[in-house]
């Protein structure tokens, strides 16, 4: 069986898909099936889905989250232990040190592909390096399925 | 989801996995059941949840508020990590 190709998927991209079932981020995890395409997300990524749904939802809907979120099929948690030692290497490309370890994380997993509906951190100096999609990029270029039409491709 | 919801998705992944080892599947094949069967359980998670919150479809100016929201939440985690760890 061939590799799955492995998807970084940052925390934007599950809160909107909880916000509503016609988005991109909605498609793109949909998308996700283990088997042609790997999700990956870090430590930090679950920190930062539950801590903003328990200010949106409560913390009884944040644990269901957290979850759901673990759910998704051979799903990769990327650690700080492995994030650490490339931290230095990427840190002059990215403005919002906050990005740092979601960049180190995509690199540490060897993903293919960076899906995000940030555009502040798709304009960083990094994306000479990292392959950005947006989730309405991600579902037509790379699922070739017919994106929603909704604001920033969300 | 509901306790009772999971004990019945528990019961059925547990049959679905027998049947297909009974039958006498090669690692491949479990590895594509396995995935099928948990992108079925988080579909399920995922509707489950959607159901209990608030659904709207967002305008230009609320994905542009929630994007600085998360971006906030994003270096609050990064800075008391950071704190935590000196």
């Amino acid at each position: 069986m061939t590799e799955p190709v492995r998807v970084f998927l940052d925390s934007t991209v599950h809160l909107f898909a909880y916000r509503s079932a016609k988005t991109n981020s909605s498609l793109v995890l949909g998308g996700m099936d283990g088997v042609l395409f790997q999700p990956v997300v870090s430590y930090k990524t679950l920190d930062e889905v539950q801590r903003r749904t328990r200010e949106l939802y409560g913390k009884d809907i944040a644990g269901l989250v957290r979850w759901n979120l673990l759910m998704l099929p051979k799903l990769i948690v990327v650690t700080e232990e492995e994030i650490a030692p490339l931290l230095s290497r990427y840190d002059e490309h990215v403005r919002d040190k906050a990005d740092l370890p979601h960049i180190c994380a995509y690199f540490a997993a060897n993903c293919r592909y960076l899906v995000t509906s940030d555009r502040r951190l798709t304009k960083m100096e990094i994306k000479k390096f990292v392959n950005f999609k947006s989730p309405q990029e991600f579902v037509e270029e790379v699922l070739k399925t017919k994106p929603y039409d909704t604001p920033g491709g969300i | 989801m509901s306790a009772t919801t999971q004990v019945v998705l528990k019961d059925k992944e547990l049959e679905k996995i027998d049947y297909f080892v009974n039958m006498g599947y090669f690692e491949d094949e479990k590895a594509l059941i396995e995935s099928a069967l948990k992108k079925f359980l988080y579909e399920l998670g995922l509707a489950d949840i959607r159901s209990r919150i608030p659904q709207a479809e967002l305008s230009q100016e609320e994905v542009e508020a929630e994007l600085e929201e998360i971006r906030r939440v994003k270096r609050e985690t990064f800075a008391e990590e950071k704190a935590a760890a000196v």
